[in-house]
């Protein structure tokens, strides 16, 4: 840990300096992250890419602002998460901000179950795991995303995300349950048909 | 624990390593039922885990580059709007000054103070008295003037700069 901060220290000292190689090694460093947040958020792929290219010039416009007082992978993410609520916003594609609030309960989302034989192309647990997150509102995937991919604590994401620790576990474990429960739900659904009962 | 079963968020505070070993694996060596569950979420844990399907382009960080090195030139154009801006308001200013004030009158004023400069007190004095005589006001035109300016930072700030950071942001 101490390592990589020195190198994101040394590396962002040389982008400062005006050194282009070292943005790109930079870039290449956190795209993953970028590309994680960015794609679990953003529904329409055509605008994925674009948006991630947007999020790496606005760190590099940032980044004599950044002063080291979080992880480097939080800031980055902060601003990747930021850049895609803008863009839902603009967009006015909803966020699920009051899901507490409105009591819209993953129970009732669950209730838009797809049929069986759309499944019947995408066997693959990895597929049908996709499609239920991508049925989530955004905020679960997002913690869902850093947590599971990105290996962030509950407090890092709550820093990303702006949400109380309790909050982001709270969250995550319903959208872990929830998933839970539909793949499950599918796999039994799933049985019972291919069985003719 | 012993006698009733482990619920959905302790089985995942103990994946996420936030409940001991102690507290739950007694329970497990004797509970079926919670093995499963806990089998489930250890499956439905490693599958998020797998990052498929988040590829960028292969060049995506020399496409980053390369966008960059086109920014300059928005950025210049920018700048220009920014100081062609300033230079409007500057002489704004100066022409609204000369409008209000009596220059001949304060220049008369300002040598004659220095010229019989006894002390600076007086002298300093003199100009300020010179400055209040001088100002030709007339609050009904300096209300517009006001107004406008207001109007203008207003338009600036809401208007300009949204647009400004709209482009950085989605260009």
């Amino acid at each position: 840990m101490e390592a990589r901060t020195k190198d994101s220290k040394f590396l962002i000292e040389e982008i400062l300096s005006g050194n282009q190689k070292a943005f790109q090694t930079f870039i290449e460093t956190y795209q993953r992250l970028v590309s994680h947040v960015v794609f679990r958020m953003v529904p329409d792929e055509a605008d994925r890419e674009d948006l991630c290219q947007d999020i790496f010039l606005k760190i590099y416009k940032n980044l004599p602002e950044f002063k080291f007082n979080s992880k480097v992978s939080t800031w980055i993410a902060r601003i990747a998460y930021n850049t895609c609520i803008n863009y839902l916003e603009k967009r006015k594609i909803p966020l699920f901000e009051d899901l507490s609030t409105e009591r819209i309960s993953l129970d009732n989302l669950s209730g838009t179950l797809v049929a069986p034989d759309e499944y019947a192309e995408e066997r693959d647990i990895s597929q049908r795991l996709k499609i239920e997150i991508e049925k989530l509102p955004v905020h679960f995937r997002t913690i869902l995303t850093l947590f599971h991919l990105e290996s962030m604590s509950y407090h890092e994401i709550g820093d990303i995300m702006k949400l109380p620790e309790g909050t982001v576990k709270s969250y995550l474990f319903r959208a872990r349950k929830s998933l839970k429960e539909r793949l499950l739900s599918q796999y039994q659904q799933e049985e019972l048909w291919h069985t003719g009962i | 624990m012993a006698h009733r079963h482990l619920t959905d968020d302790e089985i995942q505070s103990f994946l996420d390593g936030n409940l001991s070993q102690a507290d739950i694996v007694g329970h497990l060596q004797t509970c079926e039922y919670c093995q499963y569950q806990l089998k489930q979420y250890q499956q439905l844990y490693i599958e998020l885990a797998h990052d498929k399907g988040f590829n960028l382009s292969t060049d995506f960080a020399r496409r980053v580059i390369s966008r960059l090195q086109t920014e300059p030139s928005r950025s210049l154009m920018q700048r220009l709007w920014d100081v062609s801006i300033w230079v409007v308001g500057l002489l704004a200013g100066v022409v609204t000054s000369f409008y209000f004030i009596d220059l001949k009158l304060v220049s008369k004023e300002i040598s004659e103070a220095l010229s019989s400069l006894g002390t600076l007190n007086s002298a300093m004095l003199s100009v300020f008295k010179t400055f209040d005589k001088s100002l030709n006001l007339n609050i009904p035109q300096l209300a517009i003037a006001g107004f406008v300016l207001m109007l203008i930072l207003a338009i600036d700030h809401f208007i300009l700069h949204r647009i400004r950071n709209l482009r950085s942001s989605f260009s």
